[in-house]
């Protein structure tokens, strides 16, 4: 339903978006990246709010850009926060359904409205919204007309828990009936619980593409940093190297730094050899498990 | 999953009517309309104070002129068109209407609509009042007609400035302030493209007064305030169509 096809996006000499294809079928996808990786010039490319430096950009065959029925199976939720703030919820969805073209377009802003769980009746201007509620509004004017395609850039910010959960399980419920629904994160978790399909994005390309399990897979097969206290640090060397659980050591003081690309069987086997090496193990710490340096590794792969 | 591909887009006029009534309810501030209240209330009291002058003709066609075309029709009119388009794209809103099936004039038509909708009431009533108490009948009505060319003037100029760049607001101060309050002066060159000089023509040419800046004729001066109009139009649906979108 989707089609970027060596897509690059530069702004001057920046390099938003470097070569990305893919393509994007029914059901939820997810865009997985850390903040600045280029995930929302990608789906402002895919929208037509944006045109590619290079490459082409397909949405049912059609140039989202230059073709304005595009815009008539298309929803989209910037990431944005802002909102027509003098309005009410029913008039800003009402006005989304009008110039969508629905006929009756306060019933249609209501049944949305309704949907993403706010009161279609609340008379407050969306001005006085908390961010949780304002995310709502803002998936409410995106499924007003039953869009085939839906676009979101981190739908999950700034609900609570619960609103959360309940917006995850629309997302899926939408990619269930056939729609594809294209939702960013920076989030690891968020995107565990949101998409079947990942697209990893860092540093304005597509570093790697799969369900979450084999994207799970691949970010855990990778050289895992380990930093060990030891007051017998080149005797505790000498035994992981010779038990082959680690592949390579460094030592700085009592400080150990190992590398091994078997995380699990290496935490299993620690505790044994220290007390074969007859060395303390005064304090176990991995290295680089924060999602960023993930995406380093993922775009260094 | 309903058919919601086969739904035909709203007509052009549904379209320009519903963001008409989305910019005038997003325009009309409190804080907003204190201001230019205040400003119309300003140039009333200059109105009455001219009938009080040795030649009322003269000092009230000065103060319509000068602080009514000059400043207050100016800046009425650069606040709420700066507060259609150029707010919309300041605040990354524009994308709510810009990604749906609706032509791009039909935005910029709104967006003009409600520029004008609210600036006619404002800035032809004050003029008007204004004009009244100067005690000479003969400005009245050039005020009024004075107000409108004027407001459709700026109009044409500052929805596509919204539209076009950044910092609108200070932009279309500088080029009221600029071109209006010194080139304008300096001849007809300037003052054909000066907004205010074909107000203050209009003015001098219906109350039959000599002023500073009214170098242009009549019909001249209405025509080219409709032209500024059409053309701001144009190019602000130019702007529309080509430029991306936060």
């Amino acid at each position: 339903m989707i089609r970027c096809a060596s897509v690059s996006k530069f702004f001057g000499q920046l390099v938003a978006v470097s070569d990305v294809s893919f393509d994007i079928g029914p059901g939820v996808t997810a865009l997985l990246g850390p903040n600045g990786a280029g995930k929302s010039t990608l789906l402002r490319l895919i929208t037509g709010q944006a045109t590619p430096s290079k490459g082409s950009v397909e949405i049912l065959g059609l140039d989202p850009r230059g073709d304005r029925t595009v815009a008539q199976m298309l929803g989209v939720a910037p990431q944005q926060e802002m909102l027509f703030d003098s309005q009410t919820p029913l008039e800003f969805v009402g006005l989304a359904a009008t110039l969508q073209g629905l006929d009756d377009s306060e019933t249609a802003a209501r049944a949305a409205l309704d949907k993403v769980e706010l009161d279609a009746d609340d008379p407050r201007p969306i001005a006085t919204y908390s961010k949780g509620m304002r995310q709502r509004v803002k998936l409410a004017q995106v499924i007003v007309h039953d869009p085939q395609i839906l676009v979101l850039d981190e739908p999950l910010t700034g609900l609570d828990p619960r609103q959360r959960l309940s917006m995850i399980s629309l997302l899926k419920s939408l990619g269930a009936e056939g729609r594809c629904v294209v939702v960013s994160s920076h989030v690891l978790e968020e995107v565990e619980r949101i998409g079947s399909r990942v697209l990893v994005i860092a540093k304005g390309r597509l570093a790697a593409e799969g369900d979450f399990h084999e994207i799970r897979a691949l970010m855990n097969d990778r050289p895992h940093g380990v930093e060990l206290r030891s007051d017998r640090p080149r005797e505790l060397a000498m035994h992981l190297i010779g038990a082959g659980v680690v592949d390579s050591v460094t030592i700085v003081g009592g400080l150990l730094t190992v590398e091994t690309n078997d995380l699990s069987s290496f935490s299993r086997a620690v505790a044994p050899i220290a007390v074969a090496a007859a060395a303390s193990l005064d304090e176990m710490k991995p290295l680089d498990e924060d999602l960023e340096s993930v995406f380093r590794f993922l775009v260094g792969s | 999953m309903n058919e919601a591909s086969t739904i035909s887009p709203p007509s052009s006029v549904v379209a320009i009517v519903a963001m008409t009534s989305m910019f005038v309810r997003e325009m009309v501030t409190r804080g907003r309309f204190a201001a230019l209240g205040g400003l119309a209330a300003l140039l009333v009291l200059l109105g009455f104070a001219a009938r009080f002058g040795d030649d009322r003709l003269q000092t009230g066609g000065d103060v319509l002129a000068g602080l009514g075309l000059g400043v207050v029709v100016p800046i009425t009119t650069l606040v709420l068109a700066s507060a259609t388009l150029g707010r919309l794209r300041g605040d990354q809103t524009l994308v709510y209407i810009w990604l749906r099936p609706v032509p791009r004039y039909t935005m910029v038509a709104a967006a003009t609509a409600a520029t004008l909708v609210l600036a006619l009431p404002l800035c032809v009533g004050s003029m008007v009042l204004a004009g009244l108490l100067t005690g000479e009948s003969a400005l009245i009505g050039a005020s009024a007609v004075a107000a409108v060319v004027t407001v459709a003037g700026y109009t044409g100029v500052f929805v596509p400035l919204g539209a076009a760049v950044k910092r609108s607001f200070i932009i279309g101060l500088v080029y009221v302030l600029v071109w209006g309050g010194l080139l304008a002066k300096l001849g007809t060159g300037f003052a054909s493209l000066s907004v205010e000089s074909f107000g203050v023509s209009v003015i001098e040419k219906l109350a039959d007064v000599e002023l500073s800046g009214g170098n242009l004729g009549l019909a001249a001066s209405v025509l080219s305030a409709l032209g500024f109009l059409v053309m701001g139009v144009a190019v602000a649906t130019w702007q529309l169509r080509r430029r991306e979108v936060d």
